[in-house]
């Protein structure tokens, strides 16, 4: 087990420090965009467009864009954030078990002396660890670029929003490693994880808006992350937690399980 | 000393609309080097995918070592070799570090032996996967299968992409393998491949198995195809010699299917004006046909 972790880490350490870098280059723009963007009464231009486009666009209630809790959140880490380190996570567990059926490396890698439930929990292990990583390090960029630049927020913030992060990012690593069970390639795992992350996105922003879907907004993904609060607020709610942890749960040992069953 | 035991095992996919293998008894004795012939969509691979439990099998048993393929399939893996015919490894490693990685999973690797497999097949292990030609991504899928010295090889249709040179290298070595106490089960559509290496073999064709035969019996068979390239119109009764199951005429002359020494019937051939002549093996569909009746 411990040769595939170490393996897959190596193989995944360039891929993983170019999503790195494109974050963080990101993260500097819009944190370098930001005192300039304060300076003009944003808030009020926003209070001017209609309310619903507003909403649409990540900008739940009480969002405030003149603070940079608001203004990451809205430009940032709502979706975009998530799209990127989606892609990464539905490509590196989509690559465990469709993939390799795809690519037909699982022949030989599973005629070894290893279980199947280790094979692929060794490798999404490598998955988790190097999202969580991502997340860690994209919190520490934003802390330090936000000293930098002379910006208040709040440590507490930070780390409640990365808690969370790690946790919706695991849970939709839990979501790719069951796709990756059932899904033929691995761009299918790829596509449809961020297809879900994208369309939890736009169905709570929908919820935002209908009021006929005010109701259904649980069922959203999103509805267990919200970046503004969680870095203004500081705050994590153990209920989102366990939700989140749930469904990283249930994905992947459903994921394992059709595994152990499947013909190869 | 059964290594392998196979107890009328069926594979169908597909929710049974597709046959794999059906009823498939046999057993392999400890040392021993068994072919599994047949041609291609035979069952052959699935009978190795059943053994290594990459796929389950739809009813009937098999053990490996005395042990289930299913549940005991870590143990029985500990000291199993495989060969596919053709390897998928992961494009972004070198030959050593394809080495170390798949290593990493053996015990007691003889790095003698190792060092020993990768020069004889004069692999360059510091290149990429990605960048081996077919044949040298062949030869370290030898090297993987062979270095821990396994007690069991399971082969499918190991040579295919190996130059003739690496084959007869490869042929040498798997004949070596008896000295660690290996048995091997490989599969091949190629006749010559088993009567070189073979102890016994088995005859499988659309999911069946035919036949076993020592090899001693398969050789004497000697299926042949003999093509006759003439212009002359040969009597029936020179063509109709002890041995010949199949006489056609064809456009260029006539084409034979032979078993048995073929002196006798070149010899009568002689009398005639004949162009030319080509005695080769025939193809399995040919010989199952004719001589397996199937």
């Amino acid at each position: 087990m411990i040769n595939i972790i170490i393996q897959k880490l190596k193989e995944q350490r360039n891929g993983v420090i170019y999503y790195a870098t494109g974050l963080f280059a990101y993260t500097w723009l819009m944190i370098g965009l930001f005192p300039s963007m304060q300076s003009f009464d944003i808030d009020a231009y926003l209070k001017q467009m209609p309310e619903e486009f507003v909403k649409f666009f990540g900008g739940a209630e009480g969002l405030q864009y003149s603070k940079i809790e608001g203004f990451l959140s809205m430009e940032y880490l709502s979706i975009f954030f998530v799209v990127i380190i989606t892609f990464y996570l539905a490509s590196s567990a989509g690559s465990v078990i469709a993939g390799g059926i795809e690519k037909r490396t699982i022949d030989f890698d599973l005629s070894q002396p290893i279980s199947r439930t280790k094979y692929a929990l060794s490798q999404f292990v490598v998955t988790l660890k190097y999202s969580a990583a991502l997340v860690i390090f994209n919190i520490l960029a934003m802390y330090l670029l936000c000293l930098a630049y002379d910006i208040d927020i709040k440590i507490s913030g930070l780390l409640a929003f990365g808690l969370t992060a790690i946790l919706f990012m695991w849970a939709l690593t839990g979501i790719a490693a069951f796709l990756s069970s059932v899904m033929k390639s691995r761009i299918s795992v790829v596509l449809i994880t961020v297809v879900i992350a994208f369309g939890s996105y736009v169905f709570l922003s929908l919820c935002n808006i209908i009021d006929k879907l005010a109701d259904f907004k649980f069922i959203s993904l999103y509805n267990l992350y919200n970046p503004q609060k969680l870095l203004e607020s500081g705050h994590v709610e153990i209920k989102d937690v366990v939700i989140l942890f749930a469904i990283f749960s249930i994905g992947t040992i459903a994921s394992l399980i059709i595994f152990n069953k499947k013909d190869i | 000393m059964k290594i392998v035991e196979i107890n009328k095992l069926t594979k169908y996919y597909n929710h049974g609309k597709i046959l794999g293998v059906k009823n498939l008894t046999l057993d392999v004795d400890a040392g021993e080097i068994f072919g599994f012939i047949g041609p291609n969509g035979a069952g052959k691979s699935t009978t190795i995918r059943l053994l290594l439990d990459l796929i389950m099998p739809t009813s009937g048993s098999a053990s490996i070592f005395g042990l289930n393929i299913h549940t005991d399939t870590i143990q029985i893996k500990k000291n199993i070799g495989y060969l596919p015919g053709e390897i998928f490894l992961p494009d972004v490693l070198t030959g050593d570090s394809c080495i170390k990685y798949y290593g990493g999973f053996k015990q007691d690797i003889d790095k003698k032996y190792l060092a020993d497999l990768i020069q004889r097949f004069d692999l360059d292990t510091k290149r990429k996967v990605k960048d081996y030609s077919k044949g040298n991504k062949q030869k370290i899928a030898v090297v993987l299968a062979l270095m821990h010295k396994p007690k069991l090889l399971i082969l499918d249709e190991p040579t295919s992409g190996l130059d003739p040179l690496n084959q007869a290298e490869f042929y040498k070595i798997i004949r070596e393998t008896k000295k660690f106490g290996a048995t091997t089960f490989f599969s091949t559509h190629i006749l010559e491949e088993a009567e070189k290496l073979c102890d016994r073999v088995g005859i499988i064709k659309e999911g069946e198995l035919l036949k076993i035969e020592n090899i001693d019996e398969f050789r004497e068979k000697n299926i042949r195809e003999i093509h006759i390239d003439t212009s002359s119109v040969l009597p029936l009764s020179t063509l109709k010699q002890e041995g010949v199951t199949k006489i056609e005429r064809t456009t260029t002359g006539y084409h034979l299917i032979t078993t048995g020494k073929n002196g006798k019937i070149l010899q009568s051939l002689a009398k005639f004006d004949i162009e030319d002549i080509k005695v080769s093996e025939p193809s399995l569909e040919e010989i199952f046909m004719h001589y397996y009746k199937k």
